[in-house]
């Protein structure tokens, strides 16, 4: 694991706020499986807080948008999970 | 972990005593008051707060007296009558909705961040609890509702417990809708009078809409027997479990009296063995769901 891009990683999602409560993401628990490798690749699971999350799409882009940011970020690879849309938002995250 | 909510489409029947009980009777479990404009359930389970914090949303106007020239085009605007006649914003008034800020010729109004309430994180004679109190006349219920059970699920995963138990708001409007988006178990306390029939009726549809597993307890039932057995008949139609009637108890305002569930109080009375009755029937329908 790299430690200081995983540093990185975890200050910019801590940016994100779910609108909808106020909290970031991270306090609120939707990233899980939270993982980036030596060269930077960045994996991790997204779970909204609800299956028909009103939020889910932008909450994930703003994810990616912020992760590809970091310099020493490679590649940023989002699952999502317990989302009624979730193979069309992984499948947008990964384009 | 499995999320169980209960709501009342009628305030005041029962709901939050029910939660109580249930709260007793659940093993490994996270309670949740989501009835955030009026919350009660703290002053069944005697809560000890051990994180609290702000609640913000919304934006509120303040008038910077230093700058202001009293032209008056901010009171004469405001819909909310919200602005006094020495040019002090009533808080409690405010909608924040803005106007006040862009007609002012001087740029003498801000617009700041509002604290709408508390929420906190406590613990109570039956575990953890997160609640909320929403402050008089302030907004985004909707939005604290969800912050609390998006914690109390949080705090659930942590502490690797399996239930989520959550006292919803009545009526249904905004707070309750973001009670039971994506709950696993609605129930739904009834009482036997017209107004809480109709308004069964409505809980009950917004429910079906969400596609919600869903079960009814009748409260009071005795009361009157012929608005039971309406409220059954629509269940049955429904497709939504009646758990159980409870009889009317003169133990619960017993046990509201000295600030405990009523199995607290009196663990034989008959609304009490009616309680246990209606928590295991739905401790077994919960069980043949999927969780999340």
């Amino acid at each position: 694991m790299n430690v200081d891009t995983m540093q990185k990683v975890t200050e910019a999602l801590a940016q994100v706020i779910d609108p909808e409560t106020g909290l970031n993401i991270m306090r609120m628990d939707l990233i899980h499986n939270l993982s980036v490798d030596e060269k930077g690749n960045v994996s991790m699971t997204f779970r909204p807080s609800s299956p028909v999350c009103p939020m889910a799409y932008a909450l994930a882009h703003e994810i990616k948008k912020r992760l590809v940011n970091i310099e020493s970020v490679r590649q940023v690879i989002i699952r999502v999970e317990n989302f009624r849309d979730a193979a069309r938002l992984e499948q947008l995250l990964s384009a | 972990m499995r999320e169980i909510v209960i709501i009342s489409g009628k305030g005041g029947t029962g709901k939050t005593s029910l939660t109580a009980c249930f709260a007793m009777l659940a093993k490994n479990k996270v309670i949740a008051d989501c009835d955030v404009d009026a919350p009660d359930l703290h002053l069944l389970v005697a809560p000890h707060i051990r994180h609290e914090e702000n609640f913000g949303g919304g934006e509120t106007a303040s008038i910077d007296l230093g700058k202001c020239v009293e032209c008056g085009l901010c009171r004469e605007r405001c819909r909310y009558d919200a602005i006094s006649e020495d040019f002090v914003i009533r808080d409690y008034a405010c909608e924040g909705c803005g106007v006040c800020y862009h007609v002012c010729p001087e740029g003498a109004v801000s617009l700041t961040e509002g604290i709408n309430g508390k929420w906190f994180i406590s613990d109570t004679r039956y575990g953890p609890m997160v609640h909320a109190a929403l402050y008089p006349g302030r907004e985004n219920s909707g939005k604290l509702v969800a912050l609390v059970r998006n914690q109390a699920k949080v705090l659930a995963r942590r502490m690797s417990l399996a239930l989520a138990l959550v006292d919803g708001a009545p009526g249904v409007g905004c707070p309750v809708i973001s009670s039971v988006t994506g709950a696993d178990h609605v129930v739904i306390v009834a009482e036997p009078t017209l107004s809480g029939l109709h308004d069964m009726e409505r809980a009950l549809a917004l429910v079906k809409s969400f596609r919600i597993h869903c079960s009814i307890v009748i409260n009071k039932y005795d009361i009157n027997t012929e608005v039971t057995e309406r409220i059954e008949a629509k269940g049955a139609k429904e497709g939504a479990l009646v758990l159980g009637c409870i009889p009317y108890d003169e133990q619960l305002i017993h046990a509201m009296v000295h600030g405990r569930p009523l199995l607290a109080e009196n663990g034989s009375s008959p609304a009490a063995k009616a309680v246990i009755q209606a928590w295991d029937r739905l401790h077994t329908a919960v069980q043949g769901t999927s969780g999340s």
